[in-house]
């Protein structure tokens, strides 16, 4: 059978007058599959770590305006046109040995690398956006990446580039195999037919009639807690108030359908075959790009099928010791730190070029998703960063943003922008941030700045 | 290859005054910005600064808090009070936040993320499934179409008070009655109950411990019997209390009988988990137990001998604690340990015995500074790691926060080149003095491990040549440096020092507030460490005397 396109999906419902009975969701698919898709934008990001050498990215990005990808950027030659590079941004944060997970919040970590792993010092930018683009789908945002098990030469820390506030990291599913289930299945899952826990197949309205009215009194009791509490401590329950909400938020009445959106291509989805790899596997001590290739098309999917439009997908941040199997010519297993202080070029070079194909990767999979009159690409933007800019080293100053998609014309792509020395990331981010509607004038971060036009 | 004198350029560009902030504090580590972060959460934190102002040179009560009980403590509950429901744990701490501080019972824990309700939502579903699978089982009158008003009220004074760790006020018993009667019209008994059961589970009465009924005495403000036994317990057996303890807050009997419930649970070692928890965070060796090493180098390092390290610190610490002298010196210095065959092979001797064996170590064993858990985690896959045990040691043991490199300096330890040893390697690289502005503090603690191989094997020659394993400390503060011929004599010193019993004291502090020791409390620092020593640094009574001071007891008054 033929996968159903979002837009055939849509109208498969048959939906006019009824169309009130279905979910957020899936209202905002028949919308968009109507072509009414101009206010709803997606986010995607990637972002390795131990740098990203700039010299091979200055090669590789040509000398004129115009993006012609050679090099390590070879890979990503088919999507030139929908390209910007922006070359030469300054990261004056997170320059901390190791310490680069600070490039999606532009604050200096609180703490960091002495037992307590990484703790951010405010908001990410994806999370800053999940918050206003993914209202209304199942989760605000999906951040799955590689966890890094070798850095620091024993110490085993849990990392996430992703955070709500200070102190406060989003967390991330390390094992595909894991985040497939909790993106695809996940609590909600048990309100789908045949799916129950406790026998028989009791009709979806009325689980999820059972769910809403326990997650009203759960809702009405936290309240009641919260007025008893000292001002300081009410703070405590509001991240539990906000997620009871949101998944309040999500049980409403359908005509049949379960709540995930489900064209053929969504409901057909198989769990991936690679998962995180048992402790001490060689798939658990590096990195190996199939867990990364799962990772990234459990994100790419999430987002396509409508259960979240911001995803994060990272390689280890920061001065990683973890190597690289199951990518010939990368050293076989050799810390990826170590590579740059023996200057093994040819080993970088390739995990370089293996980066601009994992991120190929990424919008290519956007791209296979038709939408409206074109693909997903069009109300998506594929970022891509490493959390250590040019190299862990010496190099943290010299950050190579590339943007994938232009957002309906807010980004002009199919080009390069170099910047002085000393350009801050956050004119950027600003400027990426306005085009999700989030008009933060001139502060993200620690940082201030004007935005960069990027369009 | 490179050349020694390429790696002895330092990998520098120097930034002369940065080691000027090398100088950390007692307890830096798990200071209030990692453990408590009352300035980074918001105001959520410990709320410290909602305190009362202090009279001088009084010590200030806490602030009552919400505090959060960790996925493990919850899914340790579930089990307790739901016999036969199925384990959650790795359910929960799949999708729990990665931490705030060195301790999983931070209060600055925050968890409850949408993805981590959503898997308790699962968590309590399954582990009502045993209750409203047969709910003629838990009470005959639950068998009726429409059960009692009564009958629901006392499932709650029976069941739900010992969810929610507290009497069930009459207001909560009418709205947890009103609902389950709403649920048994609307789905049924079975669906009702199941749907009660997590509602209870999914309150905040339970997934916090909450400082909210006590009573006022004397300005301050007593937690009530209640409050008190659930600190206890959750401290001590990281779980609910159990029956005696609920038994003594349902009597009055606490603070009364606080100590010796104190006592009685913390010599119970096998239900004891909130103590083991805090003996494997305290210097954090289990994650030997993933430790990857060059075979071709060390070849008796099987991924089995990796967790038999890990399981040999957990052994010898708690058999420690649990003695009857629970001898903070004796971590430092006892020769007794537990070892498998495969793990003696390491260590030199022999053990015959199939699984753990009680053995005497040789006599250049000194505790846990010469164990392979500490030993093999911090070193290389194929070689030692002199910076990083030095700075491990500060850092753990004597709890002084020192800074990571700067960003300009090439952190990665010498790499053997066959002809020098680590510490001629570094000793060229520290020439550099903007090298050895910091690393003073570190590689000539280091030097004194380096008897000791990456997998923790003694070692008496390195690369042909006798090991000088001398060093010596030199404190943060500028004062004389003190050496040491060796690591036998640093034992010692170890074992002696305040900085090191102050340092544990501030973890068990830590560990028992979910908060570090902070300005408000600092001045509990000295009779705590003078109370420890004149007790024979006694680890056990240092917990229970933290279990029953003023400090746990009472609350400053909101």
């Amino acid at each position: 059978m033929k996968p159903l396109s979002r837009r055939t999906f849509g109208f498969s419902l048959g939906l006019g007058a009824a169309s009130g009975l279905l979910t957020p969701i899936a209202r905002g698919l028949i919308a968009e599959a109507r072509g009414e898709t101009s206010t709803v934008k997606r986010y995607i990001s990637f972002c390795g770590g131990n740098g990203l050498d700039i010299g091979r990215v200055e090669a590789a990005v040509g000398k004129g305006p115009e993006l012609k990808p050679t090099g390590i950027m070879t890979p990503l030659a088919p999507h030139a046109k929908d390209l910007l590079a922006l070359v030469g941004l300054s990261g004056t944060v997170g320059q901390l040995h190791g310490n680069g997970e600070s490039v999606f919040t532009l604050v200096e970590p609180t703490a960091c690398c002495k037992g307590v792993g990484f703790v951010p010092g405010g908001i990410s930018i994806d999370r800053h956006i999940a918050k206003t683009v993914s209202k209304g789908r199942k989760l605000s945002s999906v951040n799955l990446g590689i966890l890094d098990t070798q850095s620091g030469g024993g110490d085993v820390e849990p990392n996430t580039l992703s955070a709500d506030g200070p102190g406060q990291p989003f967390p991330a599913i390390y094992d595909p195999i894991k985040a497939f289930a909790a993106i695809f299945g996940g609590a909600m899952g048990s309100a789908n037919p045949g799916t129950g826990s406790s026998g028989g197949t009791p009709p979806v309205d009325l689980l999820l009639k059972q769910k809403k009215s326990l997650l009203d009194f759960v809702l009405d009791d936290t309240q009641r807690l919260k007025q008893r509490l000292a001002a300081p401590e009410r703070v405590r329950l509001d991240q539990y108030l906000e997620s009871l909400r949101e998944i309040e938020s999500r049980l409403k009445p359908t005509v049949g359908a379960p709540e995930v959106v489900d064209a053929a291509t969504c409901s057909n989805m198989k769990a991936p075959s690679v998962g995180q790899g048992a402790p001490k596997s060689p798939q658990y001590l590096h990195v190996s790009p199939p867990v990364v290739y799962a990772h990234i098309d459990i994100a790419v999917m999430a987002v396509a099928c409508g259960l979240t439009n911001v995803a994060t997908i990272f390689t280890p941040p920061g001065a990683t010791h973890m190597g690289f199997v199951d990518l010939p010519g990368a050293g076989n297993g050799q810390s990826h730190h170590n590579l740059h202080h023996n200057a093994q070029v040819a080993e970088l070079t390739v995990i370089d070029t293996w980066f601009m194909t994992a991120y190929e990767r990424i919008i290519s999979k956007v791209k296979s998703f038709p939408d409206a009159a074109g693909t997903l690409l069009d109300s998506t933007l594929v970022l891509s960063a490493n959390a250590s800019g040019g190299a862990h080293h010496n190099g943290q100053k010299s950050h190579t943003i590339l943007l994938a998609g232009s957002l309906g014309g807010k980004i002009r792509t199919g080009r390069s922008m170099r910047f002085a020395p000393g350009t801050e990331l956050v004119g950027p981010y600003l400027s990426i941030l306005q085009a999700f509607g989030l008009q933060d004038a001139n502060k993200f971060g620690s940082q201030s700045g004007t935005p960069t036009s990027l369009a | 290859m490179k050349t020694p004198q390429k790696l002895a350029t330092c990998f520098v560009v120097a930034i002369a005054t940065w080691c000027s902030a090398c100088v950390g504090t007692v307890d830096s580590e798990s200071g209030g910005s990692s453990q408590d972060q009352p300035n980074n959460m918001g105001g959520s934190g410990g709320g410290r600064e909602e305190s009362p102002p202090l009279a001088a040179g009084k010590c200030g009560l806490l602030p009552p808090a919400l505090r959060p009980l960790t996925p493990v403590q919850i899914a340790r509950t579930l089990r307790t009070l739901v016999p036969g429901a199925p384990d959650v744990t790795q359910r929960l701490s799949e999708v729990a936040s990665s931490g705030a501080g060195r301790f999983s019972n931070a209060l600055a824990r925050k968890d409850l993320t949408t993805p981590f309700v959503e898997a308790l939502i699962e968590a309590t579903q399954d582990t009502a499934k045993p209750m409203s699978d047969k709910p003629a089982d838990l009470r005959s009158c639950l068998g009726q179409a429409s059960p009692s008003k009564q009958c629901v009220t006392e499932l709650l004074e029976e069941f739900g008070s010992r969810v929610f760790r507290r009497p069930f006020s009459e207001e909560e018993l009418t709205r947890y009655g009103a609902f389950f009667t709403q649920q048994v019209a609307d789905f049924g008994v079975p669906t009702a109950l199941r749907q009660l059961v997590q509602a209870l589970f999914m309150s905040g009465h339970f997934l916090f411990r909450t400082e909210l009924d006590g009573q006022s005495v004397d300005g301050k403000m007593a937690l009530n019997p209640y409050e008190l036994a659930s600190a206890l317990s959750y401290l001590i057996q990281d779980g609910p209390p159990d029956d005696v303890l609920w038994g003594k807050a349902k009597a009055g009997a606490l603070p009364k009988d606080l100590k010796a419930e104190a006592q009685r649970l913390i010599t119970a070692p096998k239900t004891a988990y909130g103590i083991r928890i805090f003996l494997d965070e305290l210097y954090g060796l289990s994650l030997v137990a993933n430790a990857d090493k060059d075979r071709a180098v060390y070849p008796k390092f099987t991924d089995e001998v990796g967790r038999d390290m890990a399981e040999e610190h957990e052994r010898f610490v708690e058999d420690n604690f649990f003695s009857e002298a629970s001898s903070f010196e004796k971590l430092f210095s006892s020769r007794k340990s537990f070892v498998t065959p495969a793990l003696a092979a390491v260590y030199g001797v022999t053990s015959n015995t199939q699984g753990f064996a009680s053995v005497e170590l040789p006599p250049e064993r000194h505790g846990i500074l010469t164990q392979g858990a500490f030993l093999a985690l911090y070193a290389q896959r194929d070689e030692t790691n002199v910076v990083r045990r030095g700075r491990v040691i500060r850092e753990r043991l004597f709890c002084e926060n020192l800074p990571q490199p700067p960003p300009t300096v090439n952190a990665v330890p010498p790499r053997p080149d066959g002809q020098l040893s680590q510490r001629e390697l570094l000793e060229r690289h520290n020439k550099d003095q903007s090298c050895k502005q910091c690393h003073q503090f570190m590689d000539p603690i280091g030097y004194l491990f380096e008897n000791f191989d990456g997998i923790g094997q003694h070692r008496s020659e390195d690369l042909g040549e006798p090991v000088n394993a001398s060093g010596e400390f030199v404190p943060l503060d500028g004062g004389k440096p003190i050496a040491f011929a060796g690591l036998s004599e640093f034992a010692s010193f170890v074992q002696r020092s305040d900085l090191v019993s102050s340092c544990f004291l501030s973890q068990a502090y830590t560990y028992t507030h979910g908060r570090a020791l902070g300005d408000r409390e600092a001045c509990l620092s000295e009779p705590m460490l003078d109370e420890f020593k004149q007790d024979g640094k006694n680890m056990k009574s240092a917990l229970i005397r933290l279990a029953t001071s003023d400090l746990f007891v009472f609350r400053a008054q909101p």
